[in-house]
């Protein structure tokens, strides 16, 4: 056996990647495959119960008011933008895009944040509390499991952030923003068809 | 075509590979940079696949103990009419932690942790890809055992069965606080399974050994990979159920109230979507094994490559169209109730295949009957007895005659313990000498083997007959005119046996630990990647990653260079492509940290403080808060502890 074949040297290979070649970027993928289903049977629970129920929604609650809930998903989807802003910089590194990274980010943090304030209105605007009956505690659910991921992805978008402004943006942290987006693209995208439902549901279904 | 099949035993001339240069050096660099550090503070912090995955399989084990514990008081219960050894109370939290013990905390974190073990080995890599990540797992597994049963011990068990169907475990007719208890169970259980499967995914997809393209994977790595993504779709159901079903009992809600527009099937509906592939993820890891030990032991690969992965494939896919054959009896509409009797039937396909690959390989190959063999063996005769079962109550009107008999209680435990438990104590055997440096005793593997063999027959084909004759299940006594008496006292009796078979194993792995044979690299001229390197293998796995150049792996006679250049001063693995494992890029991985640990208590109190107040949500978001800064700040920023 010639000793030349006897060996793969990858000390050539670059140390870091982004994207789908790196493994943390398919241990996000996962967990949010893990959240999409688990939003799918959310919404899947929605049409359920409305099968088994004859008013929808139950007689004496009014349907939720659209205002609040439209301003909260334009918020979102304005908000995506600066994210999708900060990733694209990141692919590309050089001082200045750098910089624009960071300001993409606080823009980002600021917009995450934003979201919760007309979402607030919303749940007011719902006409019913969790304990009312099952279309009360779907709604909560749905609205409340979102509302829920607003606020981690604002505060891990926040981290970053604050950490990006008093340190280089070294390659691991390329990959973190990259995640890091993706994760917003996940809560901005299936709050989609969540909006529908809740919105739409009551005067469709 | 396949000359591995013609090799002697042990075989003669495994193709041997060059290391490149003295690797003295290397391995002491190696060494010092993956070797967890010594005492207390480096056994809670380790981030060594195989530490964490070692002490998965003790604990998992112990809890199959304790659960069979349990099972044998229920059998002491049932020998004879009228018996008041256990009162009806503590009767249903004894089957109920039976089940739940059972299904959560031994089968599925067995079959992960078995996984989280072999896998990286096998495909040739230093570390599973998250390796805090798989800490926190595990750490999130062990709080949620040490939960169930610290709340049974405290006669807060759970009494609602495994399943906690609704309404019975709902806030009407479950006061107290057991069913909350069996609800938060299934939270802990719910991280650490989605944790290991995440990590299996990623694992395989991005760290196998250069040329291990997916379709040269060992079939156990491919049962794992089918396994972890079961569990990503499955487990979601089994949130929201006992998710609801905690907030229906806690907050009031009304998901499952009838009064209120709830409906008590939905809570059916979500538990059988997980429950149903729940049983086939904890079956096609076993199913893997079956292949590694049968490939072994024949001295040939597995017969059908494609068909055995398809067919794995096809089951995975199935696993979830079968559901609603858990609720035939709840009146559902019966053109869709023939649907899933239909899909029920059609599963047996794939595995008829498997059997008959299996079957092929053994007929052409040269079979040693090893211990991990005669426990094959055993998996083949009882799982297809269980499988017949199966395809009988998949059948409607059959089905309504024996729902919730003991007919259902033999069925599935010829098919778990048939399709499970025998292949695993196979593994065990097979690979305990990668695990520990020393064989178990053969003598006592068939003591073992013929213990277990006998007495689960003599314990559960019984109940076929009792079922038929009627007899309930989750009943904890019957009158002695029903005329049940005599066969359950057959079944107590094989209870005895199957006692004395997991005492012999008991002996046999405590004794060959210190005692046993010495294994080297390879006892069983085996034709996978974990088999090439030492036993146990040392904390970074290889010195030189291996590769592979056909499915053969090590049996491919041709030469097979190693991974060069991989840095040894810090925890560096290899990245290969998702679908062709060519070298993509190095990847540092974290080491030791405290903050797994730290995260894991933040979920147990948050948890425990569940049962009694909803605030426990808000306390739970600032704790695990900070435990995750704690995990991601870089420790050399001035307010950071170290």
């Amino acid at each position: 056996m010639a000793t030349a074949a006897a060996t793969i040297d990858v000390a050539g290979l670059p140390d870091h990647a982004i994207g789908e070649r790196a493994p943390l970027w398919w241990g996000v993928l996962l967990m949010l495959v893990i959240e999409s289903t688990m939003f799918a049977m959310l919404l899947a629970t929605y049409l359920y119960i409305r099968s088994a129920s004859d008013a929808w929604p139950p007689l004496g609650t009014p349907p939720p008011d659209q205002l609040p809930g439209l301003v909260t998903t334009l918020v979102l989807l304005l908000s995506a933008v600066p994210q999708w802003a900060a990733d694209q910089y990141a692919w590309h590194p050089s001082p200045a895009n750098d910089t624009k990274v960071r300001w993409s980010l606080v823009a980002a943090t600021v917009l995450a944040f934003a979201v919760l304030v007309p979402r607030c209105f919303e749940l007011a605007s719902l006409h019913c509390g969790w304990d009312s009956h099952a279309y009360g505690s779907i709604v909560w659910t749905i609205v409340g499991m979102h509302t829920f991921h607003v606020a981690t992805s604002a505060v891990e978008t926040a981290v970053l952030t604050v950490y990006l402004f008093r340190r280089p943006l070294d390659e691991k942290h390329r990959l973190d923003l990259n995640v890091n987006s993706l994760y917003w693209y996940f809560v901005t995208a299936w709050w989609l068809p969540a909006y529908a439902l809740v919105y739409f549901g009551p005067s469709l279904l | 075509m396949i000359p591995a099949a013609r090799q002697p035993h042990p075989p003669a001339g495994l193709p041997t590979y060059e290391t490149p240069a003295p690797a003295l050096e290397e391995r002491a660099a190696l060494a010092a940079h993956w070797t967890t550090p010594p005492g207390l503070y480096g056994w809670l912090t380790t981030a060594n696949h195989k530490e964490v995955a070692l002490r998965y399989i003790v604990s998992a084990f112990a809890f199959f103990l304790a659960a069979g514990v349990l099972a044998f008081l229920m059998r002491v219960q049932l020998a004879w009419p009228e018996s008041h050894f256990l009162g009806p109370d503590l009767y249903d939290q004894i089957f109920t932690m039976h089940g739940s013990t059972m299904m959560f905390l031994f089968a599925v974190p067995m079959m992960e942790a078995m996984g989280l073990y072999l896998v990286p080995l096998m495909i040739g890599t230093r570390n599973v890809a998250l390796p805090r990540l798989n800490l926190y797992g595990y750490y999130a597994y062990l709080a949620g055992g040490l939960f169930l049963w610290g709340a049974f011990l405290l006669n807060t068990g759970p009494d609602v069965g495994w399943f906690a169907y609704v309404p019975l475990s709902g806030p009407q007719y479950a006061p107290g606080k057991r069913a909350d208890v069996w609800a938060q169970l299934i939270t802990f259980t719910e991280i650490a399974a989605l944790v290991g499967a995440v990590e299996l995914v990623t694992t395989i997809f991005k760290q196998r050994a250069p040329g291990m393209s997916l379709d040269r994977m060992p079939l156990y790595v491919w049962s794992m990979l089918i396994t972890a993504f079961m569990i990503i779709f499955a487990m979601p159901a089994i949130i929201l159920a006992s998710g609801y079903l905690a907030m229906d009992r806690l907050v009031s809600t009304h998901f499952f109230n009838p009064a209120e527009g709830g409906d008590a099937l939905l809570y059916q509906h979500l538990f059988w979507f997980f429950g149903h592939p729940e049983v086939y993820l904890i079956f096609i890891p076993a199913l893997g094994m079956v292949s590694s030990i049968v490939a072994t032991f024949c001295r040939r690969p597995v017969v059908g490559y494609p068909a055995m992965v398809l067919s794995l494939i096809a089951t995975g896919f199935m696993g979830f169209g079968l559901w609603v054959h858990h609720m035939f009896a709840t009146g559902l509409p019966q053109l869709g109730e023939s649907f899933f009797t239909a899909a029920s039937m059609m599963i047996a396909i794939p595995s008829g295949v498997q059997m008959f690959c299996w079957l092929a390989t053994m007929w052409t190959g040269r079979p040693r009957f090893a211990t991990p063999l005669l426990f094959v063996c055993g998996f083949v005769a009882i799982f297809v007895l269980g499988g017949l079962t199966g395809v009988m109550l998949a059948s409607v009107p059959f089905d309504l005659q024996a729902h919730d008999t003991f007919f259902v209680v033999a069925h599935f435990h010829y098919v778990l313990i048939g399709g499970a438990v025998f292949p695993l104590f196979g593994g065990f055997y097979y690979w305990f000498p990668k695990m520990t440096g020393r064989l178990l005793s053969e003598r006592l593997g068939r003591w073992n083997f013929w213990l277990l063999f006998v007495g689960f027959n003599l314990t559960f084909f019984p109940m076929h007959v009792l079922g038929l004759h009627g007899m309930p299940r989750r009943v904890y006594t019957y009158l002695p005119e029903t005329g049940w008496g005599p066969l359950n006292l057959v079944a107590t009796a094989g209870a005895l046996v199957m006692t004395a078979s997991m005492l012999t194993f008991l002996g046999n792995a405590l004794w060959s630990r210190r005692h046993g044979e010495l294994a080297g690299d390879d006892p069983w001229g085996a034709d996978t990647l974990e088999w090439e390197t030492s036993s146990p293998p040392p904390p970074y796995n290889f010195v030189h990653l291996p590769s592979v150049r056909s499915r053969l792996g090590r049996w491919d006679p041709g030469p097979r260079p190693v991974v060069t250049g991989l840095s040894t001063d810090k925890r560096e693995v290899l990245v290969t492509t998702t679908l062709d494992a060519e070298p993509d890029h190095r990847y540092a991985l974290p080491g030791p940290s405290i903050w797994p640990l730290m995260l894991g208590i933040a979920t147990m109190v948050t948890i425990v403080v569940l049962l009694f107040t909803p605030w426990a949500i808000t306390l739970g978001a600032v704790l695990v808060f900070l435990a995750l800064l704690g995990w991601f700040l870089p420790k050399d920023l001035p307010w950071v502890p170290e």
